[in-house]
């Protein structure tokens, strides 16, 4: 009784993996010699493992695959023992065969392969042959073992071969797309600058209502071993933006990229080095915002493309690494004073440059500290100006914005005209009073004093709190004669002749960029 | 007759004479009497004895009346007059001089060590209603020692 039902078990048990084994997809084929061309090819079938052998130094083994629903195809080429082999992949379209991909990653006795091969029904022809780099050689003993696994393609997925603007594929805001970056090389690629780079293209159609600018970001994630690199390109296959700013392993974000009018436009996914995975995918998604004057629009990073700063705020990010920003602020007077702040986002040391017109640069402050705001109290321009913003080291953040403020500043006779931090640029005193600032760390500002006659003079200095300066007077060849310093905000009286002409110095030892210092003169009888 | 008239015509061009001499005197006093009022206390200050051009340097003198710092003389090399003016009230003063040179490679003045200021550095004077003082310091650099002479004007 119970030897019988032992017999059962195994009966059922043989019967079950019987079963299985009939219904498993994957089955061995061999390559049947002579197939070297298209006419000759073996046939091939989804979830095949076809062994074959490359016999001779020009040998190619050509299979027929035919495909009767879209599929995704898995293609893996085994490794062979000091050959180093590739697989070219054809679509047939009549009576000719298209080449749609080459899988060569132009080493030795090292697997091929391409994960994500998208075929749509009909019949395609892969060959296994020689790769392209080292010399073609014979092994009949060691066989490769090529391997067509199948699977139905996602909803958002990235449907290789998308090599090139002519094969992006169609993409949604909002919609998360998965891709990988395989295979290493596209031997197909003969793009100068970027030669053998596999790309992964996509696009999007965008439509801006009643021509209203939007900002998209770009969102790619990381894959480990790759160096992944995305690029916003627009119908004229010009780039706007590009972020390789993270290592390997780590994801790209584009922030802000500005969208000026409707049209098509290109995201475009790479590695930087060949590097590949066909085992993780990416996930690629594409955000848009509403536009407006506030925010700043990607990309500005040339004072061709600066933005406007239109009501004195704008905010922005520095992102990604090396990212430089551009603002334009256009003036209806023709000179005046103007204090420019920069709020930065946290960890952030921001540098801020001004250029005129001309380009020519006017001001670089890089005074504060991470976190610290950056203040050019009382810049004197005219015309429109350029606001040039960068950060130290190439340092970048995504995720916090700056602010970037413009303010115009009274001016007197009395104000200080920045630059003046050389005897040759000293700003003449035209009434009894200076309004001046400490405009960077040290900085050094030269007032002209003349008078008909040589005078005696009294000098007020009402310093400004947090801050430690040193007012020097000199005489008319600019050799110091006096100085005083003046703590914080105290207020300091000296007396001092003037030979008809002189200077005074001040000299900033420590530094609030905030306030304005004051010196009243008033000659004595 | 005619000689007459002669004698009465000289009188007036005499008389004439006399009193645009004494308008043209009476305005030159005023005008004395005005500069006067804007100082009546002038120092001048110099060295002597300077013979190497590259030891004569640029340089004046802090003027201290009666412990006060009042002001400085004009700038120049040290063997030239530097001068100082003033008004200050009629009365007896303490005059003390600080003797500053230029430090090329600091760009600036620095006051003269003790050692080397002149000495003496202090004169005091009288100074009666209606004058001027003129005070000059001559400073012997070969036999380091001032003197000071004072003129009442």
């Amino acid at each position: 009784m119970k030897a019988h039902r032992y017999r059962e078990i195994i009966i059922v048990y043989v019967s079950l993996i019987l079963l299985g084994a009939a219904s498993c997809k994957d089955s061995s084929i061999a390559e049947q010699e002579p197939n070297n061309s298209f006419t000759s090819a073996t046939e091939a079938r989804l979830h095949a493992k076809i062994k074959g052998y490359i016999d001779k130094s020009d040998d190619q083994d050509f299979y027929r695959l035919e495909i009767v629903e879209p599929v995704v195809l898995d293609i893996t080429l085994s490794a062979v023992k000091g050959v180093n082999h590739a697989l070219k992949i054809y679509h047939a379209m009549g009576d000719t065969q298209l080449l749609i991909k080459v899988v060569d990653d132009l080493r030795k006795s090292s697997p091929e392969r391409i994960c994500n091969l998208f075929c749509q029904r009909g019949i395609y022809f892969i060959a296994v042959l020689h790769g392209s780099k080292d010399i073609p050689r014979a092994n009949r003993e060691n066989p490769y073992t090529l391997s067509l696994l199948g699977r139905e393609p996602g909803d958002n997925e990235e449907l290789e071969v998308n090599d090139s603007a002519e094969m992006a594929r169609p993409i949604d805001f909002d919609t998360v797309y998965v891709g990988y970056f395989s295979p290493s090389y596209n031997q197909l690629n003969e793009n100068r600058e970027s030669p053998l780079r596999e790309e992964d293209w996509y696009y999007i159609d965008i439509s801006l209502d009643e021509e209203k600018p939007l900002l998209i970001d770009a969102e790619l994630t990381g894959v480990p071993e790759v160096n992944a690199m995305i690029y916003v390109i627009d119908s004229e296959l010009r780039e706007i933006s590009q972020s390789d700013t993270r290592g390997v392993g780590s994801g790209e974000f584009l922030k802000g990229v500005g969208i000026t009018k409707s049209g098509r436009y290109y995201v475009m996914v790479t590695s930087r080095n060949f590097g590949s995975n066909s085992d993780i995918p990416y996930n690629l998604q594409i955000l848009k915002r509403e536009y407006d004057y506030s925010m700043e629009m990607e990309p500005n990073n040339t004072s061709e493309n600066a933005n406007d700063i239109v009501d004195g705020r704008i905010y922005g990010t520095i992102s990604p690494e090396g990212d430089v920003d551009y603002f334009l602020y256009r003036i209806s007077e023709q000179a005046s004073l103007y204090r420019i702040a920069v709020e930065p986002p946290p960890e952030l040391n921001i540098r801020v440059r001004v250029y005129n017109a001309m380009n020519k640069k006017l001001y670089e402050i890089d005074n504060s500290k991470n976190d610290e705001v950056e203040i050019l109290p009382n810049a004197f321009i005219e015309g429109d100006f350029f606001i040039e913003l960068s950060s130290d080291h190439r340092r970048y953040d995504q995720e916090h914005p700056y602010s970037l403020s413009v303010a115009s500043i009274p001016y007197t006779e009395d104000s200080e005209i920045e630059v003046n931090d050389t005897i040759e640029r000293a700003t003449k005193i035209k009434g009894d009073a200076i309004v001046g600032y400490t405009s960077r760390r040290n900085d050094v500002d030269y007032f002209y004093l003349e008078y008909p006659a040589r005078v005696r003079c009294n000098f007020t200095v009402k310093g400004i709190k947090n801050s430690k300066l040193k007012i020097s007077v000199t005489d008319p060849l600019g050799y110091i004669i006096k100085t005083v310093t003046v703590a914080g905000n105290q207020r300091k009286s000296f007396t001092e002749m003037i030979d008809q002409k002189g200077f005074l110095i001040v000299e900033s030892e420590a530094e609030n960029y905030d306030e304005p210092y004051i010196i009243n003169i008033r000659e004595i009888p | 007759m005619i000689r007459q008239q002669h004698i009465i015509v000289s009188l007036i061009i005499l008389l004439s004479l006399a009193m645009l001499y004494c308008v043209t005197d009476s305005r030159l006093r005023d005008e004395t009497r005005k500069l006067s009022r804007e100082y009546n206390f002038k120092f001048i200050g110099y060295d002597e004895n300077i013979e190497n051009p590259e030891s004569d340097r640029r340089a004046f003198y802090k003027i201290y009346i009666d412990k006060l710092e009042t002001g400085r003389t004009t700038i120049g090399l040290e063997s030239q007059m530097k001068t100082f003016i003033s008004t200050i009230s009629n009365n007896r003063h303490l005059l003390v001089v600080e003797k500053w040179v230029l430090d090329e490679k600091k760009m600036k003045y620095v006051k003269l060590n003790n050692i080397d200021q002149p000495k003496p550095n202090f004169l005091y004077f009288n100074l009666p209603y209606d004058s001027v003082a003129v005070i000059t310091l001559k400073n012997d650099t070969v036999e380091r020692r001032a003197f000071f002479d004072i003129e009442l004007q």
